[in-house]
């Protein structure tokens, strides 16, 4: 028992390192020198070898043992972690997630780790000779800190007779660190005037390396006092590759005469770096938000249970609270009064606090999503940025949960059917990689978050076409952009020629809707053909609290959310209540639901009904009451899922007597009328 | 632990739908309620009453009486609303069936307990448990996952009238 108790805190623990795993290993492809994050990917590493054993998880220990050597050898620079190797990583980062569901050993698996360990002892074995070459070196100097330097060297045309080969003691360099070699072969004669025995070319090298100059200078100690050889230190801490490919480039058109003038250039531009780095650095991390500000700002991890139960809890204080103040109010007691005006801030304080503590910034994802992105990229053989941007747009857990699978969908449409290859994409006269942002933002009490990529956008006759093909549309339906794009989002819509493994099967996009609609959301795509396409999802804060508009009906108590109501209108009315008829509204006759004859509430109908006018999928429809209680704020309290069949009920809340108000989606109870309406002629 | 669990078997909330007398394991009973007012579900199946606010959460409330095919539950000052806890799908959630009156709790020995009668439709008596003999009366033992478990009602009535298990008439 006590032991199962560990294997699930280290599995709960384990998820989360290897979520940040993933997170630090996106963020080394931009910067693959960042020594903080090689070591905080290590730790990780280590804390899940190390707890792994200790639970059991004896393949996950043993696999995850080699990817901690090879991290090592990237953390001494040993290796350095290229595109390729960085996604090597990433593979044994999901194969240690795979490991982490069975403690107990699954032949394929045990498979599988060792083919990823293999080609982990591949890199790190191929750099071992190095790591020999380095040791078995001459002794390096005092300062073993790794620094960035710049070696210039001409050997001697004739450096050939005397069996030395220049190209080797460039390979030495590069067995000290990271290096960029520029060969400059300006003054290469001819075809014609070539001598095979001369060198007539002569080279650069920018290097970072944890060696002092002597230890550079050991590396030309037999060609030292013929050839020409400059080493300098340009900055006394390690830049990074991409800078190291800067200085390449500044080298590349310069000649041997020109040095001092070089110097200068490089020096200068060495400082323009560090200059900006330091601040760039925070910006850098701060943007990509993948890691909370305060990594190790105290926190607690709570089973997310626990807090439902909590705000479960507060929900009914709330409840309570309320019914006391209806009762304190009507009383003449004073005392009582500030009592329970005491008692309804303090309760207004705590639901707040509460409802707070489920909310999780939406950077949380974005580290799976920009993972998507990365595979899928290059799956499809296109190039593609991912921007994000808002990562600290908090939302309710719940709702980002459920929000994971519809981003998914949607930003795997971006670059299978939005993105184009990079070829047609320069013929456009586009940058070769496409650029996919995502954009979260707090608009006026909700939370906006727009997918935009810069692709080819949506053929909107081909849309149409089909549309009519899946008749959809109506052959002589004169539909403007926004309904031939509405047709997207129907079930089984898909305008992919061919089916990919990606997307194309026409499941996708009904699914998106069906789902933010779920969430009391709203998603709506713009377009422009040839210059991409903008998917906007509108989502509510949180899913506990809902603003909304109360109604009574015979001596029922229903809810609309407030977000769906436009206008109140009142008529007077004779006989019976029919489901569906209609009702003028700004000179246009627009339908009209009886809740009482829809939902079948008993009694008479009034002589007066009130009018409630809600837009639904960008049309006006009433929605007849009897009486208009008000606006409140509702805890929502699901529907139990015996119910599961009445999509039209969103949830309940308790009202101020105890009885229980039953909150309506709107757009659904509106289907649901026009179904029954066309059922019953 | 199992100890209590064990103790809990044998003890049973009895309960009654017009003349029948009907049993619900202890272990399964989370409390009893006094009727209030249930909130009507439109659209639900008749048996599905509504629901009622149990300290803040919308409980749904089942007709007995109606699911099990013997009527209805009327309202009278000895209605009760048992609380429940049901397993559906793997996951717990409350319920609530309204009954005619709540009785006692029983310590029946589950050797005391039979198979519903072999005669019956099984689908109308599978959400029994079985049959108990207390005291000289029949008390019929029932299933709380099972009734929750589908949307069918069964027919409880014309099962008791053929197994000749119908309670003497008054």
């Amino acid at each position: 028992m006590q032991l199962d108790q560990g294997a699930k805190a280290f599995q709960e623990e384990a998820l989360e390192l290897l979520a940040d795993a993933e997170n630090v290993l996106l963020a080394l492809e931009n910067c693959p020198q960042d020594s903080g994050l090689i070591d905080r990917l290590f730790r990780a590493m280590h804390t899940v070898k190390g707890s792994g054993a200790m639970f059991g998880f004896d393949e996950l220990a043993r696999f995850t043992h080699e990817v901690e050597t090879l991290l090592d050898l990237a953390r001494s620079g040993v290796v350095a972690l290229s595109s390729d190797v960085l996604t090597l990583l990433l593979a044994c980062r999901d194969h240690i997630l795979k490991l982490l569901a069975c403690t107990g050993t699954d032949a394929a698996d045990c498979s599988a780790s060792d083919v990823l360990m293999n080609r982990l002892r591949a890199v790190a074995g191929g750099n071992d000779t190095r790591v020999a070459a380095a040791a078995c070196g001459p002794p390096a100097a005092a300062d073993k800190v790794a620094a960035t330097w710049w070696v210039r060297y001409r050997p001697l045309p004739g450096t050939y007779l005397t069996g030395t080969d220049p190209l080797g003691l460039l390979d030495e360099l590069a067995g000290m660190g990271l290096t960029r070699v520029v060969l400059h072969a300006d003054h290469l004669p001819g075809v014609a005037g070539l001598d095979p025995e001369r060198v007539a070319v002569w080279w650069d090298v920018a290097l970072i390396a944890d060696v002092g100059e002597a230890a550079l200078r050991d590396v030309f100690m037999f060609v030292e006092d013929d050839h020409d050889v400059l080493v300098t230190r340009l900055s006394e801490v390690a830049l990074r590759a991409a800078d190291l490919d800067e200085f390449a480039a500044i080298l590349g058109p310069t000649g041997w005469d020109e040095t001092p003038v070089v110097l200068a250039a490089m020096s200068g531009h060495v400082h323009a770096v560090l200059a900006r780095r330091s601040p760039v650095e925070d910006a850098g991390t701060a943007a990509a938000g993948e890691h909370p500000a305060g990594v190790s700002s105290s926190s607690i991890r709570v089973e997310s249970g626990r807090l439902d139960k909590l705000v479960d809890l507060v929900g009914e204080l709330v409840i309570i609270q309320s019914r006391l103040q209806q009762r304190a109010a009507a009383s003449d007691d004073i005392q009582d009064r500030t009592l329970a005006e005491e008692l309804a801030r303090v309760a207004a304080r705590l639901r707040d606090e509460t409802l707070q503590i489920r909310m999780v910034p939406i950077g949380s994802i974005f580290g799976t999503l920009r993972r998507l992105v990365r595979d899928l990229s290059g799956e499809l053989g296109k190039q593609a940025v991912f921007e994000t941007e808002g990562g600290d747009t908090e939302l309710d857990k719940s709702v980002i949960d459920r929000l994971k699978d519809p981003l998914v969908h949607i930003l795997r449409n971006c670059l299978d059917h939005g993105l184009e290859d990079p070829e047609t994409r320069l013929a456009a006269g586009k940058p070769a990689a496409g650029a996919v942002r995502l954009r979260a933002s707090h608009e006026s009490g909700e939370v906006h978050i727009g997918i935009t990529d810069d692709g080819g956008g949506v053929d909107m006759a081909r849309v149409r076409q089909r549309a009519l093909v899946r008749g959809l549309l109506a052959p002589d339906e004169e539909a403007d952009e926004k309904r031939v794009l509405e047709c997207l989002f129907e079930p089984g819509f898909s305008t992919a020629s061919a089916v990919s493994n990606v997307s194309g099967r026409g499941v996708g996009m009904d699914v998106v809707k069906q789902v933010i609609e779920g969430l009391r959301g709203q998603v709506s795509l713009e377009t422009t053909f040839g210059q991409g396409t903008r998917l906007t999802i509108r989502l509510p804060l949180t899913l506990a609290i809902i603003d909304g508009m109360q109604v009574r009906v015979g001596r029922e108590f229903y809810i609309l959310p407030l977000s769906s109501v436009v206008a109140c209108q009142e008529r007077t009315c004779q006989g019976p209540a029919v489901p569906v008829d209609s009702i003028p509204w700004r000179d246009r006759l627009t339908p009209c639901v009886s809740l009482r004859a829809l939902l079948g509430v008993a009694g008479e109908r009034p002589r007066y009904e009130r009018i409630i006018l809600a837009r639904v999928d960008g049309e006006d429809v009433g929605l007849a009451v009897d009486v208009v209680v008000g606006q409140l704020q509702a805890v929502i309290k699901p529907l139990s899922d015996i119910y599961k069949g009445l999509d039209f009920i969103s949830g309940t809340a308790v009202n101020g007597d105890g009885g229980i108000s039953l909150i309506l989606d709107v757009s659904r109870l509106v289907r649901f009328a026009m179904g029954t309406a066309a059922a019953q002629p | 632990m199992q100890e209590q669990a064990a103790h809990l078997a044998g003890r049973f909330l009895s309960l009654t739908l017009g003349r029948e007398l009907f049993a619900l394991g202890i272990d399964s009973v989370r409390e009893i309620l006094d009727y209030t007012e249930v909130t009507r579900i439109p659209q639900a199946p008749p048996y599905m009453r509504g629901v009622v606010n149990v300290r803040g959460a919308a409980v749904p409330v089942m007709d007995l009486a109606q699911k099990l095919g013997l009527g209805q539950v009327t309202q009278t000052i000895n209605t009760r609303i048992v609380i429940m806890e049901v397993v559906r799908d793997g996951a717990v959630s409350m319920v609530g069936l309204l009954a005619d009156s709540v009785k006692e709790v029983l310590e029946i020995d589950p050797a005391a307990i039979t198979p519903p009668p072999a005669m019956s439709d099984s689908a109308d008596a599978a959400c029994l448990r079985g049959i108990a003999n207390h005291e000289g009366r029949f008390i019929l033992m029932l299933d709380g996952n099972r009734i929750f478990a589908t949307d069918a009602t069964y027919d409880l009535g014309s099962m008791l009238e053929t197994a000749g298990l119908d309670a003497p008439a008054a």
